[in-house]
């Protein structure tokens, strides 16, 4: 089994980190980080990482938006991405299901259930 | 004026006229011989004169040569013959000659005077001729006197042949100039007979036009004259034929006094006399006939006998009572048709007595009738005497009273009858005779206002005097309106007072009868009490106007619709939400007005299902304003049916509940935005524990202690916003209660900048102070505290080396005190000017992380000025800097 390359966008720097170090320490992925949308945008194309952990509320440009793009550019747009968000409803959880993402896992988790339940939603084994 | 004398005038002027145009004739015809005698007179005498004058001048120039051929003669026989005897006789004959010539000279001198004497008076314009005739002709004579006074040797020599011929040339030239006036003279003659032709002309046109005008003028006359007297002709004749045909009210109208008026005066008088008699004679026919029908009709038998009690005339209502017809009595005696077993013959003969001696007999009998039957009836018998006081016939009246004997029964049985009708209808009964002006009170009447029998007498103020004072004037007025017959009937609710002092409402209904003078004699009426409908009907009204008054002051939407979706009632909440007034929705189709396009269709389907019964009692849906706005209802609905029971349509109350949506969506935001300012360090915080306590990461390791710092920063960060959320909704909620006294604004200010010295310091800004000692009445602590949070916002934002300026001043004009927080920072931008002192709402939503700070400072500010009954708010220029103002008064 190949190294899985993660991109996680993030603008809050330490939740960034705090990932960052959970999945490289519990699966031992190669960890890509962005801290805005848009430089989140330039590391997809520029390194088609295997999946994208793509925070919601982000200052400029949010998390739909830069899901949009993401789908809007052919390098990218086969590329499944995970919402992080702290939306902890169903509906509104639902919601962004509707835009077209691989999943959502909602803020806090520990960093063993987040590799979890990443692997979960796109099918990956550990 | 009178005809004759009208036809007598215009006869004269006729007349006058005729004479006139005679006379006028008569005249030219004088005129025209006279001035005809005039020209031939004139004329004439000159053409005569001027003949005489030419005859002789001839004569004259004859003799002339008459005398020179003599005197030849003479000397040729004076040569030839000796003889004296000759010469004698020539010489006597040329003596005649020369008288001759003498005489002829004296015509002419007459001729001439008479000539120039006539011309000059009738023919002035002939002077010329005349002047050449008299030059000529002298000349003439002067030459034949210088040739008979001519002596020659030789007579016939040529100097005679020569004024021989002088002569004659100046003859031929008077001759000529003679022809000349002769000629001038017929001209004359002609111009002047011409000249009177023209006159006789213009006499016999003017003459004639005359004639005709005047024939006209009496034709005219005559016609006006003959249609005036046609025309009151005709009318005598219209008249006439009018009367003929019997129709005898037709009157001529002739004002004038001639006599056509004496005429139409004579005959109205006539017509009126016709019609008199006409109608006293059919009065009296009338008044015959009135007579007989009456006989024939009148509900009594009459019977008229002869003086022996033989039927001569029976009327009809005899067949019906006896059932005897006229033909089967007449020539008979009642004796022999009804005597019944009865009364003895004694009696019937008493009676025939009584009234054979003139007198009238009243009485009853029980008769027979043709079938049989015997009947009670009631007779009078009046005797009709002659002059000389002997009975000529009897006049009988019978009356069968049998039916009156069983009418009294009935009648009593009736009123038996409607007096338990009115018992049982409870109504009262009043009977008024106007003219004695007493009323009888049924005792309903008077038990209805609580009154026994004898405690109400007869009198109508018995009534009036009860009236409530509220009503009695309607009452009087509606009593007066009928009797005047202004109304059919008389209907009126009153209230009267009853013997308990209480009121009862009264339904009075009556009915006047007036006699032939139009005078109300009697009326008489129903009372029924309607005190108790009177109750029901308040407390619907009532009930009415407290729904109304519910319906109209909600602050609800309440609207009707019918069947049909169309609007039958709106409240004035709805008017009010939606800005229509009442006259724009009434009668209008509601889905079509007053829904968003988008919801039309959906809420018609439900508005059908509703109807029918499927039922939708609540649902939600926008309304449109008038001003397009959506307002969000929440709403009831009810189905309206009619007293069948059926569907009419439908009630619907809604709420507005458009704010509480928009509170609710606000609310959501809010939670999502705290949801996620407090899971973003929590996530950090139980990320980086778990990663440390599972072991993945060694505490000690270099990314252990870094993942501690950010858990470490993160929990402070956590702390800070608990801490400002619960501050602020203590705020919000009033728990946080102020301690006010009497500060000091500048000591506020200095302490504010001691707290902040440090941090300043830091960020190398330079804290600058311009205050007065002011007095605030505020709560010391709390002001520091919206101080410090907009010192240290300015700071963050503020570049290294500025200064950050804080001032304290009071404001005359409102008497409040303002503090300023003034920056050199990068500014805010217009939009956000107010929102930022909402909660989360930075400029920049990653300021938090990056400034630190919860995004809820500038709210718990806010909540703490306005508590303080101030106000807040920032004045910025982008790039240049941000002032924060705050108030209190």
């Amino acid at each position: 089994m190949t190294t899985k390359k993660v991109l996680i966008v993030e603008d809050e720097d330490g939740l960034r980190q705090i990932i960052q170090f959970s999945l490289e320490a519990v699966a031992g992925w190669e960890v890509l980080t962005a801290a805005s949308g848009r430089e989140g945008l330039e590391k997809a194309k520029a390194e088609k990482p295997d999946a994208i952990l793509l925070d919601v509320m982000m200052p400029e440009m949010d998390g739909d938006e830069t899901f949009r793009h993401l789908q809007a550019s052919a390098p990218t747009k086969d590329i499944p991405t995970i919402f992080l968000t702290s939306k902890a409803s169903k509906s509104e959880q639902q919601e962004l299901l509707n835009l077209g993402v691989a999943g959502a896992i909602a803020k806090p988790i520990k960093p063993r259930e987040l590799v979890e339940e990443i692997c979960r939603i796109l099918d990956w084994q550990n | 004026m009178k005809v004759r004398h009208q036809l007598l005038l215009s006869y004269l002027f006729i007349s006058l006229l005729g004479i006139l145009a005679g006379l006028l004739g008569f005249k030219a015809i004088e005129d025209s011989h006279q001035r005809f005698d005039q020209v031939i007179n004139e004329t004439i005498p000159v053409k005569n004169e001027l003949n005489n004058l030419q005859k002789s001048i001839n004569d004259f120039v004859l003799c002339t040569n008459e005398i020179i051929f003599l005197k030849q003669k003479q000397q040729e026989e004076s040569i030839s013959d000796q003889s004296l005897s000759l010469a004698k006789k020539r010489e006597t004959e040329i003596l005649q000659e020369i008288n001759d010539w003498h005489s002829d000279q004296n015509n002419y001198l007459t001729a001439i005077v008479k000539y120039e004497k006539l011309v000059k008076e009738f023919f002035p314009e002939e002077e010329e001729d005349l002047q050449n005739i008299k030059k000529l002709s002298q000349k003439v004579l002067l030459i034949s006197k210088n040739l008979i006074e001519f002596q020659p040797e030789n007579y016939s020599g040529s100097v005679t042949i020569h004024k021989q011929q002088d002569l004659e040339q100046a003859n031929e030239e008077f001759n000529k100039i003679i022809e000349v006036a002769l000629h001038h003279e017929d001209l004359e003659l002609t111009n002047r007979t011409n000249a009177l032709y023209s006159t006789f002309n213009v006499y016999k046109n003017g003459i004639l036009s005359f004639t005709i005008l005047s024939l006209l003028l009496a034709i005219a006359i005559a016609f006006l004259l003959s249609h005036y007297i046609l025309k009151s002709l005709e009318k005598l004749k219209v008249t006439a034929v009018a009367i003929g045909q019997g129709n005898l009210d037709t009157r001529i109208e002739i004002a004038t006094k001639n006599e056509f008026g004496i005429l139409a005066n004579t005959f109205n008088q006539m017509a009126e006399n016709l019609q008199q008699t006409t109608s006293n004679l059919k009065k009296a026919e009338q008044h015959n006939a009135l007579l007989a029908n009456a006989l024939e009709h009148v509900a009594d038998a009459i019977e008229i006998t002869d003086e022996e009690a033989n039927f001569l005339y029976v009327n009809p209502a005899f067949t019906k009572i006896t059932g005897y017809t006229s033909q089967e009595v007449m020539g008979k005696t009642p004796a022999a048709l009804f005597r019944s077993d009865q009364h003895s013959s004694d009696f019937y003969e008493e009676i025939f007595s009584i009234v054979a001696k003139g007198e009238i007999w009243r009485g009853l009998l029980v008769s027979k009738r043709k079938d049989g039957t015997l009947y009670d009836q009631e007779i009078t018998l009046s005797p009709i005497l002659n002059q000389k006081g002997l009975l000529t016939n009897i006049v009988a009246v019978k009356r069968d009273i049998s039916d009156r004997l069983q009418a009294e029964l009935a009648l009593q049985k009736s009123e038996e009858r409607l007096g338990l009708v009115l018992w049982g209808s409870k109504d009262g009964f009043w009977d008024w005779n106007v003219e004695t002006n007493q009323i009888y009170y049924s005792t309903r009447w008077k038990q209805m206002r609580g009154f026994a029998e004898n405690e109400i007498g007869s009198d109508p103020d018995e009534c009036i005097k009860r009236v409530h004072p509220d009503d009695v004037n309607a009452f009087t007025e509606a009593l007066q309106d009928h009797l005047s017959h202004k109304s059919l009937t008389f209907a009126i609710e009153y209230r009267t007072l009853c013997k308990d002092a209480s009121y009862i409402w009264i339904l009075d209904r009556g009915q006047a009868f007036w006699d032939e003078a139009g005078n109300a004699v009697r009326m008489a009426g129903l009372e029924t009490d309607i005190t108790q409908q009177k109750q029901i009907e308040a407390t619907l009204r009532e009930s009415e106007r407290r729904w109304r008054s519910l319906l109209e002051n909600v602050q609800l939407v309440v609207v009707n619709l019918d069947r049909f979706g169309k609007v039958e009632y709106i409240n004035p909440f709805f008017l009010e939400l939606t800005g229509y007034n009442q006259e724009e929705v009434i009668g209008q189709d509601w889905f079509a007005n007053f829904l968003p396009q988008s919801q039309k269709q959906q809420v018609e389907k439900c508005f059908l299902e509703i109807l029918a019964q499927e039922f939708h009692p609540y649902y939600q849906n926008s309304i449109l304003t008038k001003s397009g706005k959506e307002k969000a209802i929440a709403w009831n609905n009810t189905l309206l049916h009619n007293a069948h029971g059926e569907i009419v349509g439908t009630t619907s109350i809604g709420e507005d509940i458009t704010e509480r949506q928009m509170m609710e969506r606000t609310k959501d935001e809010f939670i999502s935005v705290v949801s996620h300012e407090l899971r973003t360090p929590l996530a950090s915080i139980q990320g980086g524990l778990n990663l440390i306590s599972s072991g993945l990461m060694a505490p000690q390791s270099d990314k252990g202690r870094h993942v501690i710092e950010i858990v470490a920063e993160n929990a402070d960060r956590l702390v800070l916003l608990v801490n400002d959320i619960l501050e602020l909704e203590r705020l919000k909620l009033g728990k946080v209660k102020l301690s006010r006294k009497t500060c000091n604004a500048k000591d506020l200010l200095s302490k504010a900048r001691d707290m902040m010295q440090l941090l300043a310091n830091r960020s190398k800004i330079t804290l600058s102070i311009s205050a007065q000692p002011i007095q605030v009445d505020a709560d010391g602590d709390r002001i520091i505290q919206v101080l410090t949070n907009l010192i240290s916002n300015a700071i963050k934002f503020a570049p290294e080396g500025s200064t950050v300026s804080l001032t304290v001043e009071h404001q005359e004009t409102s008497n409040q005190v303002l503090f300023q927080v003034k920056d050199q920072g990068r500014g805010i931008p217009a939009d956000k000017l107010d929102s930022i002192f909402e909660r989360f709402q930075q400029v920049d939503a990653s300021d938090s992380r990056k400034k630190g700070g919860t995004g809820l400072g500038l709210a718990i500010c806010r909540s703490i000025v306005e508590q303080h009954g101030g106000q807040i708010w920032a004045e910025s220029v982008l790039e240049q800097g941000s002032i924060f103002c705050f108030t209190l008064p």
